[in-house]
């Protein structure tokens, strides 16, 4: 552990020490408010000192530093993931300041415990050996459990026991397959797993070749626990509707981006040769979870139910990017398989930060998550209804939003890839979509509203709301940046 | 003793965790099951390092990690499951069932 | 279709695009403003509108002057592919241009007397702004790409027009139904258009022409991804069978269905067609699919039209089977008379639209045509203006129907099918006799009591009418020549020149179906020769089928309820029981012994998580096994 060691996890490092201050402050003051400016503030810490990485990896000849004893690995991967994890976490403050108003105490708890799980999502996609990936795993979904108790209602401490639980469970899976492959290669680090997965020869484990198979499902298994892809899906519409709503929104979008992160950088650098064959079993996982969530999601009531199952549909949608290979014919050809994912993660993340901030800003007012109670939305807050609606389009996938052309690249890349009957797939499941995204916009516009008064909402979630609303439709339009970041990002897995 | 009877112990193990993880209804029960089954890989990892020859001590350095990190998951599954007795005088996991499709 | 180059030097190819830009423009305006301005902001969308025409004349004299030509900036890049934001200016796009701009600016003027006191009146222009903008942006795109994206957003337009009066439930109900079976077509469109993309690595249109004239394109892919593409436009253009949403459209505000139901939007379809013409050509079977899809529409509408009794869904039939029409006439290689026909129908059927939409205005909402008669002696203008629509798409000489119906039979004939040229005569006859029903029923005959205080509409709305009827009469002239004008088929036109003749034989037949559909008119439903309830008793069975229209709605109605629906709910309940409850439950004796039994109605349940869990992780491994053998 010298100075470059912690050149290199310097972001984390002051994502931690932030989050301590944090806890200190909440000792020390009576102004609870200030925690948040403080939070937000002090992300610029972690922001800046990823800048300064940002640059390093630039002028380094190679693109990427790695440390630690070769278990971090900070290259453009790693990067797209900490800016994209900063600004969700960032968003995500600002949209919960009047959510935490109302909850009262433990103001300082769940601003320290949002910036620990954030320090190990950044870490997640940075760490290239199996021991890191688990801490980094671990440090992202136990302050996660404790947020989703948070609210310490029946509601909420249900939420934390299913996700506490099943989330070990699965870590145990994973861990699992980890001993495995750990036994059948000797080895930790990523790198050298490849190659010796590469010239061991069949047979020699105690399952012969059949080990490495066995362990990758169980790695899958454990994986597709954090993403939410069915058959793994069954905590997510309970935890999302029992958690207070910005964790919700946090869990869908961040914690999904983490464990997309580690599935590209397992499944791309370490079982990159067996390429093929782990992309069928993702294109089947891949269109079992868009129908599942689709078709569930049409029978929702309650709008974090109904948006919990659109979670797992398009947990669908973003395997296919990962399922998007390439075929054995052209693998020279780099597939924009993973570019693909990365883009679709920020335009899913947009959207459907976008879609939660409005619904705590309406749910502060109302009371309830039922779909029912958003009628007349449309009179009551037109701001709010404008952005929700063109968040359900966007997550429907309708042009000139950024859920479009998120679509668009990740149709495009199966597509190249010869999964034609998995872009059908997902086409018409966009279809079956429409039928409860529009409803939404149907009970915003077309019902008549249970009251006059207005929403209320603060300065905070109002800047939240209005750059995540208008970055759907900006991202839309002028996609170029992010999908230039995004391919910049995925370019070290060739 | 071979590698491949440590093998079957961790297998059997696994699978032990694994039912109580299903047949249990309390949910401290669940929670050990869970511990079992970490246990479980602990054994794996630790024969693996001890067995094959390219393996070093790395498997025996990971069991410590996963003991540390299983008595933090601990330590907050507890804090949930008391709140959760708090709330309804049960830890039964039949009775949590507020939330469902 | 001249083969077109880069023209930079082309001011008019370059300033095409504000044509779309001023209605996003106006739309944003609208949207953000409306509350604040006079007269809820509506006269910056028609002033936004006459600019978007003033562009379009000014474009038109530059490509007169020097010729069309692409322009394109570039928009984002994945991987190596590059992909551009571009607009095309050809004779097809500019006819369109003109065409949308035109229409759309009439139609406004007439909303603002049609619309007056409706509560969101801002908000009506602001989506009709954006509804013009976004055609504009379909029509004048160089790529599939935006075309596509403008595709989808003239179908939101739509949607939130039909839906415009959505304390209606019937309005609400069809705005969904417009949404949805329009997308169905529309997933054919998208896998078409990726299908191509993947074939010929581009989605700009010449680039794809280009390819595909090298042969560079499989073959079976090129004619599986314009059969997608095809489905999209039937789904637009209202396609049998993916008819069923143009008629309940008629929900929303009747200018909307001037509009985008008759005049714009649902000739989409038939410009893709259009649009895509040398490639489409390539493959026969593509062709003959086209015609045979549009013959069965023109000719199983125009029966249904026959029957409707609500003057709007006679209407919208009828332009179901004009889409037909053209389809059929594209199919057939009628590359000129199809948009001749698309030109001439544009106008009659914008103004029948408003037409209805005056009477509706002047008789305090009447829609039932039985209900109607003898308007002419109320509302003079209305119904002399409606009477020339009327004959003008029944094909009487010499208004514009005559020529461009004419221009298609010629068409249909010169591709040599004698059973689609008899049925395309049959069709027009029908055509007729419906026009013929509409005429006498609505603007002759006895004055009905419910139309005693019927009053003529204001001039904000008659003056768009006349202007329109003026088109409608004289529009058909483009097509034959005259002095020093060699005639449509000269400028616009596929492959070569094509002459505008007249054939002797086929003027007579249009004559005939024209004229002939109108004394069979006047027989039935003037004199009463033969009675048309004794008619419709005689031929119960047939009359029946075409009141119900064939039993698609219901049809389709069916196959939602009992497919669809089961299968949403199979899997509701495969979650519920499957997955939860047919899991273990555990009063701590046996997993197995009294896990599977099905009696555990109570879910989220832990457990029952966890067993999912475990037998997904199970599934996925023996999956893998045996299905992806070897690693």
């Amino acid at each position: 552990m010298d100075f470059h060691d912690i050149k290199l996890l310097s972001p984390e490092i002051s994502m931690g020490a932030l989050g301590i201050i944090i806890i200190l402050l909440d000792m020390i003051t009576n102004r609870k408010g200030v925690l948040a400016t403080v939070s937000v503030v002090g992300l610029a810490v972690p922001l800046s000192l990823s800048l300064y990485l940002c640059g390093l990896v630039d002028s380094d000849s190679e693109g990427k530093l790695s440390g630690v004893y070769g278990t971090v690995l900070i290259d453009q991967f790693s990067l797209f993931f900490k800016f994209f994890i900063l600004g969700t976490l960032a968003l995500v403050i600002l949209s919960s300041t009047d959510y935490l108003s109302k909850l009262g105490r433990l103001r300082g708890e769940y601003h320290a415990l949002l910036i620990f799980s954030a320090a190990g999502m950044m870490l997640l996609p940075a760490v290239t050996d199996l021991i890191s990936i688990y801490i980094a795993i671990e440090l992202t979904a136990l302050p996660l459990a404790a947020l989703i108790a948070i609210r310490r209602d029946s509601h909420s401490t249900e939420a934390g026991i299913k996700f506490l639980l099943l989330s070990a469970m699965s870590s145990a899976v994973l861990l699992y397959g980890m001993a495995l492959i750990y036994g059948f290669t000797g080895s930790t680090e990523i790198e050298v797993i490849i190659e010796r997965i590469a010239y061991l020869s069949t047979g020699s484990g105690p399952f012969g070749e059949r080990v490495i198979l066995l362990a990758v499902v169980l790695i899958v298994a454990g994986i597709g626990f954090k993403i939410s892809v069915a058959p793994f899906q069954m905590w997510v519409p309970d935890v999302y509707e029992g958690a207070p709503t910005p964790i919700t929104s946090y869990l869908s979008v961040a914690s999904k981006a983490a464990g997309f992160a580690i599935m590209l950088r397992i499944f791309y650098m370490a079982f990159g040769d067996i390429r093929i064959d782990w992309a069928s079993l993702f294109a089947i996982l891949s269109a079992v979870s868009m129908t599942v969530g689709n078709l569930a999601a049409v029978i929702q009531t309650n709008i974090k139910r109904m948006l919990a199952y659109s979670t797992v549909a398009h947990a669908g949608f973003l395997l296919m990017g990962l399922a998007a290979v390439g075929t054995q014919a052209d693998l020279f050809e780099t597939p924009m398989g993973p570019g693909s994912v990365l883009f679709y993660l920020v335009a899913y993340a947009v959207t459907n930060l976008a879609a939660f901030f409005v619904i705590i800003a309406v749910v502060n007012s109302t009371r309830s998550n039922m779909i029912r109670n958003f009628a007349g939305m449309g009179q009551r807050a037109p701001v709010l209804a404008i952005i929700l609606s063109i968040s359900m389009i966007s997550l429907l996938g309708i042009p000139p939003t950024v859920g479009f052309m998120g679509k668009l690249y990740i149709f495009s890349a199966a597509i190249n890839s010869g999964l034609t009957w998995l872009v059908i797939c997902g086409v018409l499941n966009s279809v079956v979509s429409a039928y409860y995204y529009l409803r939404v916009i149907r009970t915003m516009y077309m019902l008549e509203p249970e009251s006059d008064t207005s929403i209320q909402i603060g300065i905070p979630p109002r800047m939240a709301i209005g750059i995540v609303g208008i970055g759907i439709l900006v991202l839309g339009i002028i996609p170029s940046t992010v999908m230039n970041a995004a391919e910049k990002a995925v370019i070290v897995f060739f | 003793m071979s590698l491949i009877h440590f093998q079957i112990l961790s297998a059997a193990m696994f699978s032990i965790g694994l039912y109580g993880v299903l047949a249990r209804r309390n949910a401290l029960l669940v929670l050990l099951s869970i511990e079992i089954m970490l246990n479980a890989v602990n054994i794996n990892l630790v024969a693996f390092s001890s067995y094959a020859e390219s393996a070093q001590e790395v498997g025996q350095i990971i069991a410590i990690f996963i003991i540390t990190v299983a008595a933090a998951e601990v330590g907050l599954a507890m804090a949930i499951i008391l709140r959760l007795f708090r709330d309804r005088s049960s830890v039964d996991l039949d009775d949590i069932d507020l939330m469902k499709w | 279709m001249d083969p077109i180059s880069d023209n930079l030097n082309n001011t008019g190819v370059q300033i095409a695009w504000i044509a779309p830009a001023l209605g996003v423009l106006s739309f944003t305006v609208l949207v953000l403003f409306r509350k604040y301005l006079p007269q809820q902001g509506s006269f910056i969308s028609i002033a936004s509108m006459l600019a978007s025409f003033g562009v379009f004349c000014y474009v038109l004299n530059s490509f007169m002057s020097s010729g069309g030509g692409v322009f394109s900036v570039e928009w984002f890049n994945i991987g190596t592919h590059s992909f551009t934001l571009g607009i095309i200016v050809d004779e097809l796009s500019l006819v369109m241009l003109g065409l949308v701009t035109f229409v759309a600016a009439n139609v406004q003027v007439f909303s603002i007397g049609y619309m007056k006191g409706d509560g969101s009146f801002g908000w009506y222009f602001a989506v009709h702004s954006l509804f013009a903008a976004s055609m504009l942006m379909l029509v004048l795109s160089d790529n599939l790409l935006l075309l596509y994206m403008a595709w989808e957003l003239v179908g939101v337009c739509s949607y939130l027009l039909i839906g415009f009066w959505y304390e209606k439930r019937s309005a609400a109900e069809a705005a969904k139904k417009a949404f949805v079976t329009t997308r169905i077509g529309d997933i054919g469109l998208l896998v078409g258009i990726l299908l191509l993309y993947k074939a010929t690595g581009t989605f700009n249109i010449l680039d794809i022409f280009h390819a595909a004239s090298n042969g560079g394109v499989d073959s079976t892919i090129l004619t599986s991804s314009l059969l997608l593409i095809f489905l999209g436009a039937m789904g637009k253009s209202a396609q049998f069978p993916l008819h069923v949403w143009l008629p309940d459209a008629m929900e929303g505000p009747t200018p909307v269905s001037a509009l985008i139901h008759a005049a714009t939007m649902v000739v989409a379809g038939v410009f893709l067609v259009a649009r895509l013409f040398p490639i489409f050509t390539t493959t026969e079977s593509t062709m003959f699919i086209i015609s045979t899809v549009g013959l069965t529409t023109a000719l199983l509408t125009a029966g249904i039209a026959l029957v409707m009794t609500d003057l709007k869904r006679v209407l919208a039939y009828s332009t179901i089977s004009h889409l037909g029409f053209m389809m059929l006439t594209l199919g057939s290689f009628g590359y000129t008379a199809a948009l001749f026909h698309l030109i001439t129908h544009a106008f009659a059927k914008a103004l029948l639209f408003l037409c209805a939409g005056s009477i509706a205005h002047g008789t305090n909402d009447v829609r039932d045509i039985r209900k109607m008669g003898g308007l002419w002696r109320r509302m003079p203008i209305t119904s002399g203006v409606f009477s020339i629509g009327l004959f003008a798409l029944a094909g009487i000489p010499p208004l514009s129907g005559f020529f461009s119906k004419d221009e298609i039979l010629v068409a249909i004939l010169d591709n040599g099918n004698l059973l689609f040229f008899s049925l395309t005569v049959l069709a027009a006859l029908l055509s007729s006799l419906y026009m013929a029903r509409l005429f006498f029923l609505v603007v002759l005959g006895p004055l009905k009591a419910e139309n005693e205080h019927a009053h003529e509409s204001p001039l904000v709305m008659t003056v768009p009418l006349i202007l329109l009827a003026f088109l409608s009469i004289f529009a058909g002239l483009i097509g034959p020549g005259f002095a020093g004008y060699s005639g449509i088929g000269d400028w616009l036109f596929f492959d070569k020149p094509h002459h505008y003749h007249i054939n002797f034989l086929v003027a007579t037949l249009s004559l005939f179906a024209g004229i002939g559909g109108f004394v069979l008119g006047w027989m039935i439903y003037y004199r009463g020769i033969y009675s048309s309830s004794l008619i419709s008793k005689r031929f119960s069975r047939v009359h029946n089928l075409l009141e119900n229209k064939y039993y698609i709605d219901e049809f389709y109605q069916k196959i939602i309820d009992t497919v669809a629906l089961a299968f949403a709910r199979f899997l509701a309940n495969f979650d519920r029981v499957v997955i939860n409850d047919a899991a273990v439950n555990g009063t701590g004796r046996s997993v197995f012994l009294s896990g599977w039994r099905l009696r555990y109605l109570e879910t989220g349940k832990v457990y029952n998580y966890a067993l999912g869990m475990a037998l997904g992780l199970v599934s996925i491994g023996l999956f893998w096994w045996f299905v992806v053998p070897s690693i």
